[in-house]
């Protein structure tokens, strides 16, 4: 076990780096650099000042070195925790930590609640396969899926919000708020979003859960277990839930990455101040530090939940055989 | 349904309910909504947007010269006691006013406020070291020495001198005489040296004055305490920052704030901004009462969904200090000629513009000009006399561009024939050179809106017309190759938007004087009359007091803006500040002047 992890590893760092030879070639190709963007800024200074400007600019971010220095330069003060800077001057890391940790609060409720739902409704289709509760579900989870999340989201504010006056229409809570009636309004201000991506990714899971379920109740050993007079309670959670685990482990770690990565849509809905609302934002204002820095965080995401997918896999399944 | 699940379902409404009842406002407060925060609280030096400047209108106010609502210039007895500008001839001519600083005015933090904190701010904000911490710094040109300073040319600001510790000296170079808006070389503001300086120290001699310690460090820590943090630690204005997050920003009265120019204060204890990035749901917000106010908006659905509810919400219309223009590429292809740029506006529809983007809040305006300004009030009935309006007219727009270069065939020889004006038949110059234009937009409403009378009816003058809607920055590059003259540059109309600061209206500092051709924000389509270079220097000129002889040449300038059409003005609209009734009493904003400069004359209910 420990081999393979340690070759996991080894197989993880040269994609990292194609990773981050495309995020940083990409953000190079774009037009619209920082000195354009601070020239643009400065505007209203003169012609030859700006020239002046413009060269001393070109010299502060690297722009006068190849293409191949500046990506070294980059990844190494990445490495070493310096991101660089935002288009108004201030650290990346500093723009971001708020972002990140409003995203992380917001996702760790959406995939709590998802996987909790999903396995309670999975089984209970399996199990009643074919009847109205399972056929509800199965409807339930196409509409989910083929609905775009920022339509649910504006469904859900128009009702939710505006006409039953229930919810805050978006945003964060206030600042002045300490203790129990900050984590009041949180939530508040959560449960919208939290609707909203949970439906997204709630009709992917409900379907694995039942099919992996579906799957397990068909085989031989179920069989056997309920000829030996188990009882269904234990055939279903003992038996064919164990074996089902295995999709569904592959579906919710690997869900981790796609929750920080597809959530901009449904933060910008929601005024939510995470990182997919600050990627779109910095998207907006070509400010390449943020968009450079979310993006290799989520590739680094996406990275780390194959990895533990991998290892995930192993625990759950014993067939699985790790060399 | 599972009972577990019917359980969760159950807790859930109930907690939605209880959480409901305890999201609830306390009053004495505004809860104002803005879009999102951006640039720094501190000196607005580092790309702040409009929602930023909110702030920092509320928390700073050491200004010399302030602004009355309607935009005149006037001495700020809140921060000085002098009661109007005195000025005294130096041995060179050149001019000398002496403020006198308040002796009862404290930072935030409790220190007294002096002289030294107007020069260190001065020095402070145009040095090199600002400038290489990423500040955009451009000094003023009147104040004697002032730009050498900020250049690296000299270690000291030859024009400002301090007299004691609540007086300082500020000299102004005597060629900048007369001006019309003079009072604005006199305006300065401080920051405070002892609470934010970083042990640099201000001295004062027959050199002018001089910061002294190590600037570049100093530069860098104040840039991440003040600016960085967005929680400037010593200001001096009507509130002071209480609590800040991203999205939000808390102001409680500043207990040591003396009154603006006249005395006033403000009186509503505590005020909130909000910043939301869906700006789709700005009057949803109001209506659901998580905001009370909400400035400057122009969604025309929005607009017309706040009209319907008139017992429930005031909107209060504030005419734009600003317009929407279609600028021409002055000295680059077709709209180098004038009878070109003239006979294009005869084929835009301005009408069709104001109706689809405000839904009929604005005005076409025909010179360089917005409906905010007196003087448009003043010379209202001479400016429609005077003013060709261009109406939408193909007829017309011919008989323009027969008058052009571009009145030939193909061969570049046969006269163009109106009659058989079509696509393929298009009109050309001496040099064979088709009339063809490219127009960029940033704005998908307004280009789609305006778009529609030239693809309609560009083949009928025999113009070939196509456009390309581009991201804002990717219009401003465009634009700056335009500036630059660069052999790069590909387009020939450009819409945009025109602001002006205040009351001011200079062009020959801001606008279209020749000695600004190639700046891109005041001529970056290259205009170059010798009319409107003579206009604008006669309007500076005119002594401050003399209203109406600036009125007067400021409408011979605008004549000559509407004949040589540099660029055509689309539209003056409205924008929109809209309270809840139930809230606020009364608001101070004025076309000129925003909600948050005029937050003391703001009442709540």
């Amino acid at each position: 076990m420990f081999k393979y992890i340690i070759k996991r590893i080894f197989t993880l760092i040269p994609v990292f780096f194609a990773m981050s030879i495309i995020i940083f070639g990409i953000s190079q190709m774009t037009p619209g650099n920082m000195v354009d963007i601070k020239l643009a800024q400065n505007a209203s200074l003169k012609q030859a000042d700006r020239e002046i400007m413009r060269i001393a600019l070109t010299k502060k971010y690297g722009l006068d070195k190849p293409i191949h220095e500046r990506y070294v330069i980059w990844l190494k003060n990445t490495f070493t925790g310096d991101l660089g800077e935002t288009v108004d001057g201030k650290p990346v890391t500093q723009a971001l930590a708020e972002p990140m940790k409003n995203t992380i609060i917001l996702n760790l409720f959406v995939i709590l609640i998802s996987l909790t739902i999903s396995i309670i409704v999975g089984i209970k289709s399996a199990v009643k396969k074919g009847k109205l509760y399972d056929r509800f579900w199965q409807v339930f989870s196409l509409v989910g899926t083929s609905m775009p999340t920022f339509f649910i989201g504006i469904i859900l504010i128009f009702i939710v919000a505006i006409n039953l006056k229930l919810l805050p229409t978006g945003g964060m809570p206030s600042v002045r708020l300490e203790g129990l009636s900050y984590f009041v309004e949180l939530l508040r201000h959560m449960i919208l979003p939290i609707i909203t991506l949970t439906i997204g990714s709630l009709a992917g899971t409900v379907r694995y859960v039942r099919n992996a379920m579906v799957d397990a109740l068909n085989q031989d050993y179920i069989r056997t277990a309920r000829s030996k007079g188990l009882s269904e309670k234990v055939v279903v959670y003992s038996h064919a839930f164990k074996n089902a685990l295995i999709p569904v482990v592959t579906i919710v770690i690997g869900s981790i990455g796609g929750l920080f990565a597809g959530s901009s849509i449904t933060e910008t809905v929601f005024s939510w101040n995470g990182l997919g609302s600050r990627l779109v934002s910095a998207i907006n204002a070509r400010d390449w530090g943020i968009v450079m820095a979310v993006n290799l965080f989520t590739a680094a995401i996406y990275l780390l939940t194959n990895f533990i997918t991998d290892i995930a896999y192993a625990l759950v399944d014993p067939r699985v055989k790790l060399s | 349904m599972n009972k577990s699940l019917k359980k969760v379902l159950l807790g859930s409404l109930v907690a939605a309910t209880v959480l409901t009842a305890c999201g609830t406002k306390a009053n004495k407060e505004l809860v104002v909504d803005t879009i999102e925060f951006s640039g720094d609280f501190f000196t607005s030096q580092f790309s702040s947007s409009s929602y930023d400047m909110d702030v920092v209108h509320l928390i700073s106010g050491t200004g010399t010269i302030a602004q009355t609502s309607a935009g005149k210039l006037v001495v700020n007895k809140g921060i000085v006691e002098n009661d109007k500008v005195e000025l005294v001839d130096d041995a060179d001519g050149n001019k000398v006013v002496t403020w006198k600083i308040r002796k009862d005015l404290k930072w935030s933090t409790g220190k007294p406020i002096t002289a030294k904190d107007f020069a260190f701010s001065l020095l402070f904000q145009n040095s090199k070291e600002w400038k290489a911490a990423g500040a955009s710094v451009s000094p003023s040109e009147e104040i004697i020495g002032l730009v050498d300073y900020s250049n690296g040319k000299a270690d000291a600001i030859k024009g400002v001198k301090l007299v004691d510790d609540h007086t300082i000296s500020l000299t102004i170079d005597k060629s900048k005489y007369p001006y019309f808006y003079e009072y604005s070389y006199y305006g300065i503001d401080a920051l405070s040296l002892e609470d934010i300086g970083e042990g640099l120290k201000v001295e004062s001699g027959d050199f002018g004055v001089k910061l002294v310690g190590d600037v570049a460090a100093a530069a860098k820590a104040i840039k991440a305490k003040q600016v960085d943090s967005r929680k400037p630690t010593s200001t001096y204005g009507k509130y002071v920052i209480d609590k800040t997050s991203e999205t939000e920003v808390v102001f409680k009265l500043n207990p040591n704030y003396v009154g603006n120019y006249e005395g006033v204060k403000p009186t509503i204890p505590t005020i909130v901004l909000k910043a939301n990035k869906n700006e789709e749901l700005r009057f949803q917000r109001l209506s659901q009462g998580e905001v009370d106010y909400v400035p400057s908006f122009i969604d025309a659905k929005q607009v017309a969904e706040a009209k319907k509810s008139p017992d429930k919400f005031t909107l209060h219309a504030l005419p734009r200090n600003g317009y929407g223009v279609l600028n021409f590429a002055n000295e680059f292809g077709p709209t180098k000629d004038v009878h070109v740029r003239r006979g294009i506006a005869h084929l835009t529809n301005r009408s069709k513009v104001i109706a689809d983007v405000f839904g009929g809040d604005g005005i076409a305006t025909h010179g360089e000009y917005a409906i905010a300004q007196w003087m448009v009030k003043e010379k209202e009935a001479e400016l429609n006399e005077k003013l060709n309006k261009y109406s939408f007219d193909v007829a017309l727009a011919n008989k323009e561009f027969d008058q052009s270069e571009y009145r030939f065939e193909a061969d570049g020889v046969t006269p163009f024939d109106v009659s058989k004006a079509s696509e393929t038949y298009l009109r050309h110059n001496s040099k064979k050179e088709p009339l063809a234009v490219h127009h960029v937009g940033g704005s998908q409403t307004v280009l789609q809106s305006i778009e529609s009378g030239y693809k309609e009816n560009a083949a009928k003058v025999g113009m070939k017309y196509t456009n390309a809607l581009i991201d804002f920055k990717e219009l401003l590059k465009l634009r700056d190759l335009t500036a630059a003259n660069d052999p790069k540059q590909s387009a020939h109309m450009f819409t945009l938007a025109n602001g002006f600061t205040g009351s001011v209206f200079d062009p020959y500092i801001s606008s279209i004087h020749s000695r600004n051709i190639g700046d891109p924000l005041r001529n970056g389509m290259r205009v170059k009359d010798a009319q409107i270079d003579k206009l604008a220097e006669e309007l500076r000129a005119i002594a401050p007091q003399d209203t109406a002889a600036f009125a007067n040449k400021w409408l011979e300038y605008q004549v000559r803006y509407n004949e040589i059409l540099p660029a055509l003005p689309l539209y003056s609209n409205y924008t929109f500040d809209a309270f809840s009734n139930a809230k606020v009493k009364e608001s101070g904003a004025t076309a000129i002047r925003s909600w948050s400069q005029t937050i003391e004359y703001m009442k709540l209910k």
